[in-house]
């Protein structure tokens, strides 16, 4: 049976140790039950058993795999996320555990070109022989050296590679640090997406710098006439959205007026990170912003820091909330310096600004406090900006103290006995530090999924929710349109003592389905953060585009059933209960000028404890239908979702672990 | 072409206002969907030229290839950000 639409199933797989590739086909019925990318990613995955717990991050063994959305290359509003599966490099736990996750990007060539290069699916597994790139055609995939790019940075190795392979390329690549296996990583998709906290360094101990894309073969839709119709609908939608001129003016900060607060790191009273950091003042630096393919609200950056030691740098991506909150946490008050880091990490080495700035804010306020001292770490530090740029050249290096710092924060506690729980700011679960902080955000439900989910960003995951204090009515209206039954709605909204006026567990299972769907077709989520883009409208979409009739309901179940595949890795690895727990950070309230904040509910009625937590997670385990106490998926479980035939990865758990 | 509202006929051409576009390929997807129901840049008659240093573009229009859609061009229906016009040959 051959798919006839925008997925095709056509899985294209390389194995670098032996200079090796293959091409198949995924059958129907599979798509049927998974829909296609990154829903198929984990079947892939499940089927040929990678990630097994032998296999560590840099193993040759590990695999890299891509995903392309369903709906990217074609003519939507803005549907252009890849998903990439991996073991991520980011240790998870003291034990020596690793998360296998899935991170998410846009851009405008890299998923297009996978998916003209007949790759709906790029899976790469060993080791290349020497540092070398992936060019992915449809006529080839070819392993060229890339030794005179390593050691490049970004933003200079994705030039010289369009350069030499035309406008239209699609490339993947990774900084120095990266290459230097620095855990935390991470690599940039056509210069303006990153992509992965963790698995740029997996694409280091694959001698890999870069994956470029590009091909001839047609995208084609099932029912065009009905596509297009469909789509062009969705697109008026999206652009008489009320906001969109804000957008286009601004890009991502474009939200930053509104939610800054809730990102606030409470060292300055607001008036002055306002003044030091406001959006005026940081538009002076954005000279355009650039959509993904086909998106009609853009929100990528370019910029270019004009005046002071770093007059005219030009870079690409985001630099409001991380400069912003970092620029706080460190005690920078010129914002062009904080950008300056970011272009460090986005477009030269490929290191994960937020991981780096707290880490970096973490042991230099250590060192101050005398907690940590020059005999134990080898180098005096002082809380000023050039000893930051110093130690971040160390992580990216690995030199001296940058070794210890480069391993992540569980290697501080090996190494220094600090504990990272002690950090202040944004929280660390499994190893990886969050963007946002739940005590000025409040406890919503991206912030919970932070917990059993341990990605430091959306990826995917964007609902109303994540703005604060939206009407509880528009709150239920969009689970509505995303089809989740009414026994479902009717228990997320029945008001809990220890959730308010919803209830955060049980929703957010229904969120992290939402997740999965955004990252298979590739939707954008801030389409579904906005609430312009509902189930109801991608299930359309999607009908049109594979030629597989689905509803809302039947997209969210697949969603379900895809989230428990990918939970049944994890719990393999021992990820169970256990590991699901709130930062300690989150419980003490935050000490800020404008007084203490303390962790509250999303309507800020109700301070919460502890035990608040443990009930919101007792309310998930028990509506995704697993096992409360362990925290995982069950045998009736597996059977209902017709995944028993993965029943091995629970067998091998409790052979394990009891 | 297109009629007046006095009955006089007017040339029509796609005017490009290259400062306006970003890139997005909308254009080149929807001209491709247009002819051939299909989406691949490769076959559009308007191509996006990329200055990749400084993400500046340029589109152009392949006059053998474009027919204008029979006056409805669908790549100026399909630009979110008004870098293509559909407006009468000469005057701004």
């Amino acid at each position: 049976m051959v798919l006839k639409g925008s997925y095709k199933g056509r899985v294209c797989y390389v194995d670098l140790s032996r200079e090796k590739v293959s091409r198949w086909q995924i059958d129907e019925e599979s798509v049927k039950k998974f829909l296609g990318g990154c829903g198929i990613g984990w079947k892939i995955a499940a089927d040929l058993n990678l990630f097994s717990p032998e296999v560590s991050p840099f193993d040759p063994e590990n695999a890299l795999i891509f995903n392309p959305g369903v709906l990217v290359g074609t003519l939507t509003y803005g549907t252009p996320k890849v998903v990439l599966i991996t073991k991520f490099a980011v240790l998870a736990t003291e034990d020596g555990k690793y998360f296998i996750g899935e991170a998410s990007a846009g851009g405008r060539f890299f998923g297009l070109g996978l998916k003209m290069a007949g790759c709906d699916h790029l899976i790469i597994t060993g080791r290349a022989k020497r540092p070398s790139y992936l060019k992915v055609t449809d006529t080839d995939i070819e392993i060229i050296s890339a030794e005179d790019l390593w050691g490049k940075g970004i933003q200079y190795v994705t030039n010289k590679l369009i350069k030499k392979e035309g406008p239209y390329t699609g490339v993947y690549a990774i900084g120095r640090a990266g290459e230097n296996l620095v855990r935390y990583a991470i690599g940039i998709v056509d210069k303006t997406n990153s992509l992965g906290r963790g698995a740029a360094a997996v694409m280091g101990s694959k001698n890999l710098k870069a994956i470029i894309a590009k091909g001839s073969l047609d995208i084609e839709v099932a029912d065009p006439e009905e596509f297009y119709e469909i789509s062009k609908e969705l697109i008026r939608r999206a652009m008489s959205w009320h906001y969109r001129p804000v957008w286009l003016r601004m890009g991502l900060g474009a939200g930053w007026k509104d939610f800054k607060y809730t990102q606030y790191p409470g060292k300055w009273p607001r008036d002055k990170w306002d003044k030091l950091y406001g959006e005026e003042i940081r538009l002076k630096t954005t000279e355009k912003v650039i959509p993904c393919i086909s998106c009609v609200n853009s929100c990528r950056l370019m910029w270019k820091i004009k005046g002071g030691e770093f007059d005219g740098e030009v870079g690409f991506g985001s630099p409001y909330s991380k400069s912003a909150t970092s620029g706080m946490l460190l005690d920078v008050e010129d914002y062009r310096k904080m950008i300056h880091l970011v272009k460090r990490g986005n477009d030269e080495d490929g290191l994960d600004f937020y991981t780096a700035t707290r880490i970096i804010d973490f042991i230099t306020t250590l060192f101050a406090k005398g907690r940590l001292s020059e005999k134990e770490i080898g180098i005096r530090l002082e809380r000023n900006y050039e000893t930051y740029v110093k130690l971040w050249e160390m992580i990216v290096n690995k030199e001296g103290i940058g070794k210890i710092l480069a391993d992540g924060w569980i290697e501080l506690k090996k190494k220094f006995n600090i504990d990272p729980q002690e950090y202040w700011y944004g929280g660390i679960v499994k190893g990886v530090d969050f963007i946002y902080d739940a005590r000025p955000s409040r406890m919503h439900p991206l912030m919970f999924i932070f917990m059993t989910r341990p990605r430091p960003h959306h990826g995917g995951a964007h609902t109303r929710t994540n703005s604060p204090m939206r009407p509880i009515g528009e709150i239920r209206y969009q689970l509505e349109r995303w089809g989740v039954p009414k026994d479902a709605l009717e228990r997320i909204f029945t008001p809990t003592p220890y959730s308010g006026a919803f209830n955060v567990g049980r929703y957010a299972v229904y969120m992290e389905h939402i997740m999965r769907v955004n990252n298979l077709t590739g939707n954008c989520s801030i389409y579904t953060y906005q609430a312009i883009v509902h189930g109801d409208d991608l299930a359309k979409l999607y009908s049109a585009a594979v030629g597989i009739k689905v509803t809302a309901y039947d997209l969210i179940r697949a969603g379900e059933r895809i989230h428990n595949l990918a939970k049944l890795f994890n719990v393999r690895e021992g990820f169970d209960r256990r590991y699901d727990k709130p930062p300690e950070t989150w419980l003490r309230p935050m000490k800020s000028p404008e007084g203490e904040i303390p962790l509250m509910d999303y309507y800020a009625t109700k301070v919460l404890t502890k035990d608040d937590i443990e009930k919101m997670l007792n309310d998930y385990y028990d509506e995704r239908g697993w096992d409360v106490e362990r925290g995982i998926p069950t045998y009736e479980k597996l059977k209902e979702l017709d995944l028993y035939r993965y029943k091995v990865f629970l067998d091998e758990y409790h052979d394990r672990f009891g | 072409m297109r009629t007046s509202a006095i009955g006089k006929t007017i040339q029509m051409t796609i005017k490009i206002y290259p400062e306006k576009c970003r890139g997005c390929l909308s254009c080149m997807l929807a001209c491709s969907f247009k002819k051939y129901r299909v989406f691949n840049i490769l076959k559009s008659c308007i191509k996006l030229k990329r200055d990749v240093e400084t993400e500046t573009y340029t589109l152009i229009i392949d006059e053998d290839c474009c027919d204008l859609c029979s006056g409805e061009p669908e790549c100026v229906n399909a630009c979110p950000y008004d870098a293509l016009i559909f407006a009468p040959v000469g005057g701004d």
